[in-house]
Order: C-alpha cells, then sequence, then structure tokens
C-alpha cells in the first residue's frame, strides 16, 4: 500500500528520500551502460506496462483477488537495475499524477514497493539460480519465493520505518505482528502470480527475460564513487541525530520545529523504538540501517554493472 | 492498489491551469514539506499551514465531490486512524463509557494523521487537477531534473493509455467468451493476458527505439517550452509558510 | 542527395537461421512510385528496414542516391529516407503532436527556425495544423496516421517508404490518405495489401515472395495476370475486375520489366 502524508516523520522520509533518489540515479546509470540509446523507449515502455500490470485483479479463490505489486517479477525479467528503476518510475507517476501516495512518503513509497522488493526479489532469485540452476522449474519455483520475500520484507521495511520515525505510538510488536502477518498473504498471492508470469514467458519468449540469460558480469569501479557519496549524504543527514548529548537532540527537535517538553514524549518516539528507552541506540541504528541498505545495493551493484556480449 | 482510473479531467475553470507547473509543484514541495515537519501540538503554526493549503486546494478543485472521489485509496489509513484512540495507549486516560477508554495521546495522533494525509491527497489531487500530466513532467524538467530521467517519464506517460486500453480489450474479449474469474484457475488465463502484453511491451519498446533511430535520434535530447504565467497567489502562500516555519523557528 | 535506391544482391538470415531476403536486386529511380506486395512473412518489413539501415547489412549492398549505406552516414541516409510505420503509436513517442512532428528535424540539424516552418508545413500538408497542441492518445486512427506521416515529412526525405499506411481506415481517411501520398514529391516505395491502393498509386509493382523478387513490372500487367497473382498470393477484391483501361499494354511504349524467380 502507498503511504500517505503524516505516519512516517519527517526525518526518516528524507532519509527515505536521499536513499531513493540514490538509487534511482544509480539503477539509471546501470540500466543505461546496457541498453545505450535504447533505455528510454525501454525504460518508457516497461514502466507503463508494470502501471497497467499492476491493475490487473488476480482472482485468488473464495471471491477475492489480488493484485501484483511486480517489483520481483520487474527484476526478474528486466534485470536488478532495469527493474527498480521501473518500478520507482511508476511510484513516482502514481504519486504525482494519481495522487496515490502522499508527496512527504515519496521516498518512503518508492523505498518499499521498488527497492526493497527489487534488492530482496533479485537476491533471492539470482541466489536461487546459483544454487538450483536455471531450468525453467527451478527458475519458477524461485520467482514464487522471490515474490512472496519481496512483499514480506517490503512489510518488514515499512516496521522498520514505523520504529525509527512512526508518528503514533501504536506498540512496535503489535504493528509487526499486523503489517507481516497481513502481507505474509500478500506475498504469497504476488509469488504465485509471479512465477504463473513467469512460467508463460518462459515458455514462450525466454530470450526476453533477464534471468534466463546468462551475461558476463563486469565490475565498475565508478558506480562504488557514486554509491559512496550517497552513502556519505546520508550519513551526513543523520549525524546531527546521532548526536548522543541532550543537547545535541534538543537542537535537533527544535530544527525540526518539535515541542521539546516533558509531557510531549511521544515526539521524541519518532527517533526512538518504544521498547527502547535509550534514544542514543535507537539513532544509530537508524543509521546502520541506511549503512545496510547501501551496502547490499553496492554489492549488486558490483554484480549488475554488465554488458551485453 | 492505484486502482482503474486514467487521470481525470483538467478543471479548466481554475486560475491556476494557466499557470508555470514548476511553480505548482514547488509550491505543492513546499506546503508538502511543511506539513511533514510540523504537528498539531503547535497549532498556530500548523493551522496556518493547513489554511494555505485549504487556499491552493480550493483554487484548483471544481467541488468537493470532486476531491472526495479521489480519495478513496487513504481509506483505509483514515480506518486505522479512528482506531488509535483506543490503541495508542499513551497519555491521560479517558473513560469513555464503563471500561471502554481512550487515551488522549491518541486522539491527538488520530488527529493529526487525519489533517495530514487528507491534506496531502489534496494537494496532489490539486495539483492534477490543473496540470496536464506531460506538463507536470515539463515541470519537472524545469526544475532541472536529469533529462534522461524526465524522458523516460514522458514514455512511460505516453503508453500508459495505450496499455490500459489494451487491458480493457482484453477483459472485454474474455468476457464475452464466458470469463468470469472468480475462481483460482482463472488466474491462469489471466496471466496468459498478463505475460501477452509483456511479450508485445518489449517488442513494441524495441519498434519506437527503431522509430526514435529512424529519425535521427543519437541520445541527445530536445526539450521544448511552452509560455506560461506565474500565480501572485501561490507565491503569496509560498512565502507565508517559509515565514511561518521560519518564525516559528525562533519563537 | 537524390532520391534513387539501388539494392544489390540483398540477403538477410536471422539470428535463429531463417532466411528472410534471397539476393534482391532491384533499381528505383528518383521520384518513382513503385508498390511492394506479397503474402506475410515474404520479407517487406525486412526490406524495409533495411533501407534506413535500422538493419544491418549482412550481405549485399544498398545505395541511396549513390552513397552505399555503412555505418558513418546513417544519419544522412536516415534523414533522406523516411519510413511511415504501420503502427502510429510506435512512431509517435512525444506528449504533442508538434512535438513528435519537430523531433525528426531537430535530430537532423535543422536549426529552429527551419524546424518550426517545416513542421508547419508538414502539418498542414496532412491538415493536421490545428491539432498540434493535442496529446496523441486522443487522436483517432486516421489522425495518428496523418501526424506520422507529417513527423516524416518534416524533416524533407528524398524517399518516402509507406508500410501498411491503409490498414483499418475508414474509407474516408483513405481517401484523404491517397490524396497526401499522390501530392508528395519524393520518391515513394507503398508496402500494402491493399491492392487498390497499389494500383492507383503506383504504376510500378515489384512482387516478394519468400525472401525472393518473383516479379518487376507495371502494376495493372501484374493485376492482369491471374497466375502471377496466384503465386504470389494476391487477389482483387470481391466483385472488381480490372478496368478495362488498365488492361493494354502501353502502345508502342516501353517494355515491362519482368523477372521471375529462379
Amino acid at each position: 500500500m502507498h503511504v500517505p502524508d503524516g505516519f512516517i516523520n519527517a526525518p526518516v522520509s528524507a532519509t527515505a528520500g536521499l536513499l531513493s533518489i540514490g538509487s534511482i540515479w544509480a539503477s539509471t546509470k546501470a540500466a543505461n551502460r546496457f541498453l545505450a540509446d535504447k533505455l528510454i523507449a525501454i525504460a518508457g515502455m516497461m514502466s507503463a506496462l508494470i502501471f497497467a500490470l499492476q491493475m490487473i485483479n488476480f482472482p485468488i479463490g473464495a471471491g477475492t483477488s489480488g493484485h501484483l505489486l511486480g517489483g520481483a517479477l520487474a527484476v526478474i525479467i528486466l534485470g536488478p537495475s532495469l527493474g527498480i528503476l521501473c518500478v520507482s518510475i511508476v511510484v513516482i507517476i502514481q504519486a504525482l499524477i494519481f495522487a496515490d501516495g502522499g508527496l512527504s512518503a515519496l521516498g518512503i513509497n518508492i523505498l518499499n514497493i521498488s527497492i526493497v522488493t527489487g534488492l530482496v526479489g533479485w537476491c533471492v532469485i539470482d541466489l536461487w539460480k546459483k544454487f538450483f540452476g536455471d531450468r525453467s522449474s527451478s527458475l519458477i519455483i524461485g520467482s514464487f519465493i522471490a515474490g512472496l520475500f519481496s512483499v514480506v520484507m517490503s512489510s518488514v521495511a515499512f516496521v522498520a520505518e514505523y520504529a525509527l520515525g512512526g508518528t503514533v505510538s501504536v506498540e512496535l510488536g503489535s504493528v509487526f505482528i499486523a503489517m507481516v502477518t497481513s502481507h505474509f498473504l500478500i506475498g504469497v498471492g504476488e509469488g504465485f502470480i509471479t512465477a504463473l508470469i513467469l512460467s508463460l514467458l518462459l515458455k514462450v519468449r525466454p530470450d526476453m527475460v533477464f534471468i534466463a540469460k546468462n551475461e558476463r558480469v563486469e565490475k565498475k569501479s565508478t558506480s562504488i564513487v557514486g554509491v559512496l557519496l550517497f552513502l556519505s549524504c546520508s550519513l551526513i543527514f543523520l549525524a546531527p541525530l546521532a548526536s548522543s548529548s541532550p543537547d545535541g537532540l534538543e537542537t535537533v527537535a527544535e530544527e525540526f520545529n518539535f515541542d521539546y517538553s516533558d509531557k510531549t514524549v511521544t515526539f521524541l518516539q519518532g527517533y526512538s523504538i518504544p521498547s527502547i528507552s535509550n534514544s542514543f541506540i535507537s539513532i544509530v541504528i537508524s543509521g546502520l540501517l541506511g549503512i545496510l541498505v547501501l551496502t547490499i545495493f553496492l554489492n549488486l551493484y558490483l554484480n549488475i554493472a554488465r554488458k551485453e556480449s | 492498489m492505484s486502482g482503474d482510473h486514467i487521470q481525470s479531467h483538467l478543471n479548466t475553470e481554475s486560475p491556476l491551469i494557466e499557470i508555470e507547473p514548476a511553480q505548482k509543484i514547488i509550491s505543492v514541495l513546499i506546503l508538502a514539506l511543511s506539513l511533514a515537519f510540523n504537528d498539531i501540538r503547535n497549532p498556530l503554526k500548523f493551522n496556518l499551514i493547513l489554511i494555505c493549503i485549504i487556499c491552493f486546494v480550493f483554487v484548483s478543485i471544481p467541488s468537493i465531490n470532486y476531491l472526495l472521489r479521489r480519495m478513496y485509496v487513504i481509506i483505509p489509513f483514515i480506518l486505522f486512524a479512528f482506531l488509535l484512540p483506543f490503541i495508542s495507549k499513551s497519555g491521560t486516560t479517558i473513560y469513555l463509557y464503563k471500561d471502554i477508554a481512550i487515551y488522549q495521546n491518541g486522539l491527538f495522533e488520530m488527529s493529526n494523521i487525519l489533517l495530514k494525509s487528507i491534506a496531502g491527497v489534496s494537494m496532489a489531487v490539486a495539483l492534477s487537477a490543473t496540470t496536464s500530466q506531460f506538463d507536470i513532467v515539463r515541470g519537472l524538467e524545469k526544475l532541472k531534473l536529469p533529462k534522461i530521467f524526465v524522458a523516460i517519464l514522458s514514455f512511460a506517460l505516453r503508453y500508459i493509455s495505450v496499455y490500459i486500453s489494451e487491458f480493457k480489450r482484453v477483459k472485454l474479449s474474455m468476457k464475452s467468451r464466458g470469463f468470469n474469474s472468480k475462481s483460482l484457475t482463472d488466474s491462469v488465463a489471466i496471466a496468459y493476458a498478463g505475460s501477452a502484453m509483456l511479450i508485445r511491451g518489449f517488442e513494441r519498446g524495441e519498434k519506437v527505439y527503431s522509430s526514435m533511430i529512424s529519425r535521427g535520434f543519437d541520445g541527445n535530447l530536445f526539450i521544448t517550452s511552452k509560455k506560461w504565467n506565474q500565480s501572485k497567489l501561490l507565491y503569496f502562500l509560498c512565502i507565508t509558510t517559509l515565514l511561518v516555519n521560519i518564525l516559528g523557528y525562533f519563537s | 542527395m537524390r532520391g534513387d535506391i539501388s539494392i544489390s544482391n540483398l540477403s538477410f538470415s536471422y539470428p535463429d537461421g531463417t532466411d528472410a531476403l534471397n539476393a534482391l536486386t532491384f533499381d528505383v529511380s528518383e521520384k518513382e512510385s513503385v508498390a511492394i506486395l506479397g503474402p506475410n512473412g515474404a520479407g517487406k518489413t525486412t526490406l524495409v528496414m533495411h533501407l534506413n539501415g535500422i538493419y544491418s547489412i549482412q550481405k549485399g549492398s544498398i545505395c541511396i542516391g549513390n552513397k552505399e549505406i555503412n555505418t558513418d552516414n546513417l544519419k544522412e541516409i536516415r534523414k533522406n529516407v523516411g519510413i511511415v510505420f504501420q503502427d502510429p503509436d510506435q512512431q509517435l513517442f512525444m506528449p504533442s503532436v508538434y512535438e513528435d512532428v519537430i523531433f525528426g528535424p531537430r535530430n537532423f540539424g535543422f536549426n529552429v527556425l527551419e524546424t518550426e516552418e517545416n513542421a508547419k508545413k508538414a502539418l498542414q500538408q496532412v491538415g493536421m495544423y490545428e491539432h498540434k497542441d493535442k496529446a496523441p492518445h486522443h487522436l483517432s486512427l486516421g489522425q495518428k496516421r496523418k501526424v506520422a506521416i507529417a513527423s516524416v515529412l518534416a524533416s524533407k526525405p528524398k524517399i518516402v517508404i509507406f508500410d501498411e499506411p491503409s490498414s483499418n481506415l475508414d474509407p474516408s481517411s483513405r481517401r484523404e490518405l491517397i490524396d497526401i501520398i499522390k501530392s508528395l514529391d519524393a520518391t515513394i516505395l507503398l508496402v500494402s495489401h491493399d491492392i487498390p491502393l497499389a494500383l492507383e498509386l503506383c504504376p510500378r509493382t515489384i512482387v516478394l515472395k519468400d525472401g525472393n523478387l518473383l516479379c518487376d513490372m507495371q502494376t495493372n500487367e501484374f493485376l492482369g495476370d491471374d497466375l502471377l497473382m496466384k503465386e504470389a498470393r494476391v487477389e482483387l477484391p470481391f466483385g472488381f475486375e480490372l478496368h478495362h483501361k488498365f488492361h493494354h499494354i502501353a502502345e508502342g511504349g516501353e517494355q515491362p520489366k519482368h523477372r521471375h524467380s529462379d
């Protein structure tokens, strides 16, 4: 679901925004490397397609129907860079033009819906392919797992964002259980649809499916510079928050126009995980989370800068 | 997830229709960010910002119904907000009736979220009510977003309607063959349609590329610009909002 | 660059091994109008994609106005060889009609004033100037086809190639299309299944079958030859007969070119 304005506080939304900008930049660069002049036509077309695919109702029995998020499917058939780019474009179009998802939550939505699903989906299918080979049957099962995990991890990402910057004080435990269990069911549907579509594509046009192709891997050092740049940007942003002295927190609170007074303890929950009373640790966790995401991205980025042989 | 809607018709009666898209986008950004950085516990500032947002929205939309129809995406979140006084256990407890309690902070949080999410959606609806989708993209380009990114957005928008009509045609032809899409196995048929669309999408992308190079495309993008007006009202709203934020910082 | 085409021994096969074109050889003079007929899969579209260098030449050569197509002069070739594709949605990818029409000239180096001039003329030529700010998906098929033609004409090509221009058009749009094509001052190649269209616009017809050149002759003679038509899997529309005025071979006129595949 696209998160509206007001649910996640400003610092976390802004961090997510930075991460999203970095990932769109990096994925555009990577996709450009192997598509060159074709990038605009292919990325534009596939983004439009994914947008349309998300509207399709897939009946999953008992009168209910599910929808495809598409993050895992996108990276499986387009590759990680193009896949993440296309789904990000879809989210941006939905927010800016169809008012679906808050504008201040755009970073969060891009992060959850395209980046997390894309990265997780890619990790799963890539590892699955390495372990279980690239026969159709194994790829199809792998795509189911990729779809499932991508949705579940997307909800976990939301819970993490909530923990770090949720504007309500519902217990973290309850939020976690509610989000993850409901998204597990959604994930099963997503995995099923992803696997179904992939099976048909592999039958008819396997040459179009990225994961089914075998391409050489090339490491590009310029990408490291790029991703490190954004890593440092995120850290610079988070550094004032990471100041452990009360003075530091006070200045930061004022900067963001929060009422810093005794009774408004709930505000500081914007910076802390409710069950952890030490706010310093939770801020550090926020920073580490950002670094973790970027590190995963960095690793994958090195592996995904490919050239068509 | 986003429902079966193509961007609704523009509100041709709004004065903002003639206004530079880049200015509208910046205004929305300033308002949205101010909304994000402020809270109901600072009632003066928050309400001033809300008033600016309401001005922007009312000048843009043709009717309240127009706005309400497009707010269905946040309904689950609104419902969740109404639960908050009951489940957000913090602050003083207020006993409503016998043992049913609500929590004061929960009330605050509920109003906070309701106001913010509704204001946010309204702003986005207001923007798309006065700016065609391509003009929004042109506005982004004017704001110095990378050309290639703007081009991809522009192509995606161009072909979304092609796919939506194609999808509708497929749905129609399936229905006219008695397809009812109730059971799980019907998903297979739908997936067939989906994968056919995907394949045609790849091929169409290649064909569009062929068209592009046939007309000399070599990677350089030329963007055209139109003549627009500036809006005094938007300037006023933005400056007011910024002042509210800055003065609030010092008070 | 002149608008004549010279194709010599052009062969092409797809990566999976199927032969699409087999040693095609023919010439087209400047300002000639030639129809290219043949069943589906005969290689017509493959041939067309060679003529502006979208497909790289595997074997053989193509000369446009005495310049052989190679990787260095592709831009000049494409400026002078305009292709109007069958699917206008593939050809109109910009947000507005006007932007689609100026796409070509801007890429080919026309300055801003020339581009505006050319775009205006091209749109007026197809009768779509009033729609210049519209988005392409708000146009009907016939209107889109016209805009697609304008987008090609705006670069002032010497050769214009049409791929199934009349498919799915209603009769009045079709008539408008014919008028537009008749008014063009360029070499015309017309790939079509629309036999009356070919007869009305092109005195000469080349027929492809299975990648080979089946025949290259005057259109009226081809349409008067039932056996040949059958071999080419072509037939006149039901209830139509070739008008007698098309039957005669011009008295004392030029000999028709006649080539059969071996």
